[in-house]
């Protein structure tokens, strides 16, 4: 057979040839469209949650509260709005520095507080914020105040006659205050750093805000007779995560010392 | 030239044509798309980041002193790659009810008022802040190409309360921000 014979062989095998060349070409680009920007995308989303975390974190420091927690801060009538008010945390500092406890009441007001500006991000984020001090003397009396907000998965129940589905409804948000008493004379429990490190271990920390405080306290002092004011170092601090089941029969959260039940909110 | 199969010089390279024109056509499709997604992408990138700018200018340091303080920040924006509307919303939650996010179509912004050396309102003032004087509503998303991005951040505001000097509270709110282009 003559080569010149064999001409459209060739160019077909070229064009295949070609062909496989661009096939190649154009599936790295459409790789490189669907995956383009993804970095940058996540970078944003974490970025938006890590200033969302400083901002709450800042605006629970700073916001107001009538000093008798009956009255309303702001009703739109000066004639009925809280007469006496002072900041939150300096409320919650100086009810703190006579019994180095935190009183339920200030304690509601808090929560109300951080559930409010916590808001926006609660249906996608589960956070903790907890006041820590460093009381050395009293190791393990450390956190007069932990609120978690984690959402209750209920158990999956399966649907009758389909026996690959399931329902899973009903799930909602709660909150707990965790780490039992923070009161040495009552005794305190186990919760440390740690034990908050171990538990976001788990979940996988997405954005952490800190603030440092200081905690005065009063107490007698014995060779003057009278009493003085010391203070204790400590922070608070806002940690969020993506929503995720929290299994209540690990250990890390079984550490928390967290309250069988949720806060009622009624 | 009456050799079997020879169709000409053209002719003997039609079946080859076939492939490179299918493989042309594949391959500027597929450039055309992904000049397309990358296109959107860089857009969306560039409008998250003047809402993060609009964002930044405001937060500042998470504490709003009054109106004026707000309205200074408004001013020294220059942000012309979206269409933006911000502002303070007032955050309405009571403890059983969940948290609702603002309607973004209606925005009930905090007012502040101000009052002359008697005590007599003046006027309010309104905590917004907007480059342009178009509203987004229902029929401005159904466009084509319409993109919105929203973003809600908690801030303390020194509210004054209007019941004399010095009658103020540090209240949280809700910087809203809505952009689209």
């Amino acid at each position: 057979m003559e080569i010149r014979n064999c001409r459209g062989q060739a160019a077909v095998a070229d064009a295949l040839y070609f062909l496989l060349i661009v096939m190649g070409c154009a599936a790295f680009l459409f790789a490189f469209a669907g995956g383009y920007g993804r970095t940058v995308s996540d970078f944003a989303s974490k970025r938006y949650l890590s200033e969302y975390s400083t901002s709450a974190l800042k605006t629970i420091l700073y916001t107001s509260t009538p000093r008798n927690t009956s009255e309303l801060l702001f009703t739109g009538n000066p004639d009925t709005d809280a007469k006496e008010v002072d900041y939150l945390i300096a409320m919650i500092k100086q009810d703190f520095a006579d019994d180095e406890e935190i009183n339920s009441s200030y304690k509601d007001i808090l929560t109300q507080n951080i559930r409010r500006v916590m808001g926006p991000v609660d249906d996608s984020f589960d956070w903790i914020f907890f006041l820590y001090l460093e009381r050395a003397q009293s190791p393990g009396c450390d956190f007069p105040y932990v609120l978690i907000n984690v959402v209750d998965y209920p158990t999956p129940v399966p649907v009758p006659g389909k026996s690959k589905d399931i329902n899973i409804t009903g799930q909602e948000q709660q909150y707990y205050y965790c780490g039992g008493s923070s009161d040495p004379i009552i005794g305190c429990n186990a919760i440390s750093k740690t034990s908050i490190d171990n538990f976001l271990l788990a979940t996988g920390a997405s954005a952490r805000a800190f603030a440092p405080m200081n905690f005065p306290y009063i107490y007698y002092d014995t060779e003057d007779s009278a009493y003085r004011l010391k203070r204790y170092n400590g922070s608070a601090e806002l940690i969020l995560w993506r929503s995720t089941k929290v299994d209540k029969t690990l250990d890390a959260w079984i550490d928390l010392d967290c309250d069988t039940s949720p806060i009622s909110l009624s | 030239m009456k050799q079997k199969g020879f169709l000409g010089p053209i002719g003997d390279d039609l079946p080859s044509l076939i492939p490179l024109i299918f493989a042309l056509i594949v391959f500027f499709g597929v450039f055309n798309l992904s000049l397309g997604v990358f296109e959107k992408k860089s857009d969306d990138f560039s409008a998250d980041i003047a809402v993060l700018q609009i964002a930044n200018g405001f937060r500042g340091t998470g504490y709003i002193t009054s109106h004026n303080d707000f309205q200074k920040t408004c001013d020294s924006l220059n942000i012309r790659r979206v269409k933006y509307v911000a502002g303070l919303v007032a955050f309405d939650l009571g403890l059983s009810n969940p948290y609702e996010l603002p309607d973004f179509f209606n925005l009930d912004f905090i007012e502040e008022k101000a009052f002359d050396e008697f005590g007599n309102e003046l006027a309010s003032l309104p905590f917004m802040c907007s480059n342009t004087e178009e509203e987004l509503s229902d029929a401005l998303l159904l466009k084509p190409q319409k993109s919105v991005i929203s973003r809600v951040y908690p801030i303390a505001l020194d509210f004054d309360r209007g019941g004399g000097e010095g009658d103020s509270i540090v209240r949280p709110v809700q910087l809203v921000i809505v952009a689209w282009k």
